[in-house]
């Protein structure tokens, strides 16, 4: 299992809106902005049940992040792993990740209206390969 | 889903701004590859400019299956994934790619002995990425 270095650390504890990467079942690399959490070394994001990166990441855990510095282009980490869990019906982690990007403490009835509440699905990744720059 | 690989008009500033985008190629493993890249859209074609022998140069020969993502630096609810193909690697002989670049970017019309070492130390490429499926959110 790979480190993330700690002077790369903040680009993973939010609030900066990571790329998610998947690949299709044709091959094709399938990308999507997402907000990620760090525990330990493992990267933890969250969709709904059902999306396109839920379906994939199921199909194959290979997976790989890349976080831009907003202040700084220049300086990004790029992980590269694997699924090493999927939690489903998971909420709690929605609400802390929404609390950390957007202040508020539950995601449904602030960022998502209540009425489009989805089952929401949690990944945990396992970095094999880090690349910081 | 029928995709015309058309980008929107609204959303291709972010392929013509200073917005800096991720390109993922793929490893010979299947594991993605994910940089950050500037890139330009010439109307049909998304452009991005590497040295030849990097990691994703040499994925890109071997699988020229690629996607770029770009967000909304203003709002990064808004964004704009391309899925597509690598149609054509073009050697910038003459930098003039490279240093539109630099222009688009930077503000600077010339990278090559500036901001980057002298042409002369690596060779630089340009892919022409064909959109096939593209996500407008």
């Amino acid at each position: 299992m790979a480190k993330i270095p700690n002077s790369h650390r903040g680009l993973l504890e939010g609030p900066v809106f990571v790329t998610l990467v998947t690949t299709m079942p044709d091959g094709q690399p399938q990308a999507s902005p997402v907000w990620a959490l760090l525990d330990g070394d493992d990267i933890i994001i969250n969709t709904a049940v059902g999306r396109q990166k839920d379906k994939n990441l199921q199909n194959n855990p290979k997976t790989t992040l890349v976080a831009i510095n907003p202040d700084n282009p220049y300086s990004y980490l790029e992980v590269r792993g694997e699924v090493a869990d999927r939690i489903e019906d998971d909420e709690q982690t929605i609400d802390q990740m929404a609390k950390l990007y957007t202040g508020n403490d539950k995601y449904y009835g602030t960022v998502t209206p209540e009425d489009q509440r989805e089952v929401r699905v949690t990944y945990r990744i396992r970095p094999k390969k880090v690349i910081a720059n | 889903m029928a995709d015309t690989g058309e980008i929107p008009a609204s959303y291709r500033k972010l392929l013509t701004d200073p917005v800096t985008v991720a390109l993922i190629t793929m490893m010979p493993d299947g594991q993605p590859q994910a940089t950050p890249v500037w890139c330009d859209y010439d109307g049909t074609h998304i452009i991005i400019n590497a040295a030849i022998g990097r990691q994703k140069d040499t994925n890109i020969r071997r699988n020229p299956k690629v996607t770029v993502l770009a967000m909304d630096p203003e709002n990064p609810y808004q964004y704009l994934e391309v899925r597509g193909v690598v149609e054509e690697i073009v050697v910038d002989e003459t930098g003039d790619n490279m240093n539109a670049l630099s222009m688009q970017y930077r503000g600077i019309p010339k990278r090559y002995g500036i901001e980057a070492p002298p042409k002369e130390v690596e060779t630089r490429v340009y892919y022409r990425i064909k959109p096939l499926r593209v996500i407008a959110h």
